[in-house]
């Protein structure tokens, strides 16, 4: 187990940092897609009328 | 979940519309604040473990990512069945954002499980059956995934999943037992600690924490995946109007 | 004609009740896209209609909802009172359906075509049958040629023929005159004419005005995803009295009980297996790609002792699973070619019995390939097979190609609609057959003398549950894969 003191701290930073990454990631791609969307159906609508 | 979101797919922007939007967003403070005590929990509060040092802090968002992963293909499951049952679109949308989420969860539980596995294995990846299993369940709703974009016509695509859905749910307990059995004919040189019942009282407590936190960012990100699918549809509707 | 129209009412079905078809407030959505909304109509016996409208404005939809080939999304269709969604078998025999596409295999000849819809329907005497209509039809020289190289006229005929055989009361057709010549277009007219001087109704789809104005006594405008107009016609303006080409007497034929579940499962894996005897696709492909595979796969193998216990039978499951993916993807594609599936959803045929009888056909034409494969695989990559148990070979590969063709028929239902096609079949078998495949190389591997006998139990439950698993599933699912 001595590998484990050498590479523990860096995984755990690692694991965490791409956990955050990746959830983080996800709801940005969530929150700009919806707005997108929000403008793109305003401009429908709007066209529609 | 699904029975506060009822009322919000109403195709105009009414007053349910605008209290829905509301609910998502002290949804979404709530899952923030819940993310910070779980940070706080899984990094200052609980102790350090004797054996496995400051890495086995991964524990914490590797396991509840993976509960609530799990929690995510059940509701795939029950919403493909439920889907089946009523031909109610809403029930398909549910399916759909549930196994996107999923699918995250699932990225999030091996990424974690693979650096975990090198700080105390020494290896990124060995077969060991979680994992595997875990390997198995992310190809099985990628696929799903997958099919949900290669079938353009929505109610098709909505019976093709849910059919796909309530299979694959099903198929996880055999490809468990059967990794399990697989990886007992032909064991590996690894130490695997097992994590459990033999816990202290503060990691439950961290992980109980973590569980909660993971649900909050869970359903947070289902209503966000179901506000852009409610959009993409209006949007449709419009277009065909 | 007058005297046709008599013997056709004393010939009657028993059930008293008209076949009288109630549309009422029938709607239909494509995902996002209205299709038809509040559509109301009844259509009593007897009745020639014509459905008019401009493309696209769902004809075919309303036509394929009162065939019970499509489900509405709101509002229903009765034919004698009866809902077509709790409708029994005995309600779809009172209905043919010419859809746009011939719904015939290609590849089987008129008359053979005939006889599976025969049988599917129950038809009592489907020699008899089929020459009164050869007679009606003039389908003399159609009969015995395959369906896929005739043509658009004399395939229209076959076709009306396969809608007619079931002496239905009511024929429903989608643009029946399109691609007909002028001499064709006049036999059909008369035809229409014979079955609603018959009694039956008639109810079809045209954009031709002229079409519309030559027989039907009514008229279905829809505009707007809706009816517009529904009035009366005139009287045709045509001569109807010395008929172009005089029709011959239709002949009600007489009909037992169609076929339960595998019974008719059986009719089509027969006519899945008479295909496949005629083209050789399958078994050709599926099993030059297994041998393929087997063979090049040995050479990414390490040789030696280790090899032939170990790794080989990776390598036989992996051609096993390879021909299964092309095999099935292929069966199942044949369906499509010109919507023969639809054929047997217009069948009093149980829909469980399509699924069952498309994986029994597979799992024969999967069999053969086996055949073929695993002496190959005794011979080339074990010592011969020696110290192995044959029973448990052959047992261990039975129920591993169960497995793997019933997740492939199943999937190949869902492939063929997506946007990749067969493409996709890959994508979705592999990842859940795994724990199948874990299972089969390890039955294998002890089969043939090698490994820890004890878990032979293990492994044999999970084939067998993974088997009754993706059955029951598929079985219970297929119908929402192809419905639409």
């Amino acid at each position: 187990m001595s590998g484990a003191e050498v590479n523990g701290p860096v995984m755990l930073a690692v694991g965490y940092g791409l956990a955050v990454v990746l959830y983080g990631g996800y709801w940005i791609y969530l929150k700009q897609k919806a707005s997108r969307l929000e403008t793109t159906l305003r401009k429908v609508k709007g066209s529609g009328n | 979940m699904t029975q506060q979101a009822a009322p919000e797919s109403v195709a105009e922007p009414t007053a349910a519309h605008s209290s829905a939007q509301r609910t998502t967003k002290w949804l979404g403070i709530a899952t923030a604040v819940a993310i910070v005590a779980f940070a706080y929990a899984s990094f200052f509060y609980a102790p350090e473990d004797s054996i496995q040092g400051s890495v086995q802090r991964i524990f914490y968002v590797h396991v509840a990512s993976a509960w609530i992963a799990a929690l995510a293909f059940f509701v795939v499951f029950a919403g493909s069945i439920a889907f089946l049952v009523s031909r109610n679109m809403r029930w398909d949308a549910y399916a759909g954002a549930s196994a996107e989420v999923g699918l995250l969860f699932t990225t999030v539980v091996l990424v974690t499980g693979m650096l975990w596995g090198k700080a105390i294995w020494g290896v990124f990846w060995t077969w060991e059956p979680r994992l595997t299993s875990v390997l198995v369940l992310w190809l099985l709703y990628l696929a799903y995934v997958a099919l949900r974009a290669y079938v353009p016509d929505p109610s098709r695509k909505a019976r093709f999943s849910a059919v796909l859905g309530i299979v694959a749910f099903l198929d996880v307990p055999i490809v468990y037992l059967s990794v399990k059995w697989w990886r007992t004919l032909h064991p590996e040189q690894v130490i695997i600690t097992e994590q459990g019942p033999q816990l202290p009282g503060m990691m439950i407590v961290a992980l109980t924490v973590g569980l909660v936190a993971m649900t909050l960012v869970y359903v947070y990100f289902v209503r966000l995946r179901f506000n852009v699918n409610d959009l993409e549809q209006q949007i449709k509707r419009e277009v065909a109007k | 004609m007058t005297a046709l129209a008599s013997r056709e009412v004393e010939s009657r079905s028993p059930s008293a009740v008209p076949t009288t078809l109630v549309v009422e407030g029938l709607g239909k959505e494509f995902g996002w896209t209205r299709v038809l909304s509040n559509v109301s109509l009844t259509i009593e016996e007897g009745e020639y209609v014509a459905l008019m409208g401009s493309n696209g404005v769902g004809k075919t939809t309303l036509l394929r909802m009162c065939a019970g080939l499509s489900v509405p999304t709101e509002g229903s269709v009765s034919i004698a009172g009866v809902d077509l969604r709790r409708a029994g078998p005995g309600l779809r025999r009172r209905v043919g359906f010419v859809s746009h596409e011939s719904l015939l295999y290609p590849d089987l000849t008129g008359r053979e075509n005939l006889e599976f819809h025969a049988r599917l329907f129950g038809v009592t005497d489907p020699a008899s049958a089929i020459a009164a209509l050869s007679e009606l039809l003039d389908l003399d020289g159609i009969l015995d040629r395959p369906a896929g190289v005739l043509s658009r006229g004399n395939r229209q005929r076959l076709t009306l023929a396969r809608a007619l055989l079931h002496g239905p009361r009511i024929v429903l057709l989608d643009e029946p005159f399109t691609g007909l010549d002028e001499e064709s277009s006049d036999r059909l007219l008369t035809v229409l004419d014979a079955l609603v001087a018959s009694g039956r109704t008639v109810v079809m789809t045209t954009h031709d005005r002229s079409v519309a104005e030559a027989g039907p006594r009514r008229l279905i405008l829809l505009e707007n995803r809706t009816v517009a107009v529904d009035r009366e016609l005139p009287l045709p303006t045509r001569e109807i009295a010395p008929a172009p080409v005089q029709a011959p007497a239709f002949t009600r034929p007489t009909l037992t009980t169609p076929p339960k579940l595998f019974r008719a499962a059986l009719a089509i894996a027969a006519k899945d297996l008479r295909v496949e005897f005629r083209t050789r696709d399958v078994i050709g492909s599926a099993g030059l790609f297994a041998l393929a595979v087997l063979v090049t796969a040995s050479f990414t193998m390490p040789t030696g002792a280790a090899a032939s216990a170990g790794a080989a039978t990776g390598v036989l499951w992996i051609s096993i699973l390879f021909a299964v993916l092309l095999g099935v993807g292929r069966t199942m594609a044949r369906e499509s070619a010109d919507r023969g599936i639809e054929g047997l959803l217009l069948s009093p045929a149980p829909r469980e019995s399509v699924f069952i009888g498309k994986a029994l056909a597979s799992l024969v034409l999967m069999a053969v390939v086996d055949v073929v494969i695993i002496p190959l695989f005794l011979v080339m990559m074990t010592s011969d097979g020696q110290g192995s148990n044959p029973l448990a070979l052959i047992g261990t590969v039975a129920l591993g190609t169960l497995g793997l063709v019933t997740v492939a028929s199943l999937f190949s239902g869902i492939a063929v609609g997506s946007r990749l096609g067969e493409s996709m079949l890959p994508i979705l078998v592999m990842p859940v057959v795994i724990p199948l495949m874990v299972g089969s190389v390890e039955l294998t591997r002890l089969a043939l003398g090698a490994g820890d006998s004890t878990s032979v139990w293990q492994w044999l439950g999970i084939l067998a549950g993974f088997d009754i698993m993706v059955l029951l599933a598929a079985i219970a699912m297929f119908s929402y894969v192809i419905e639409e």
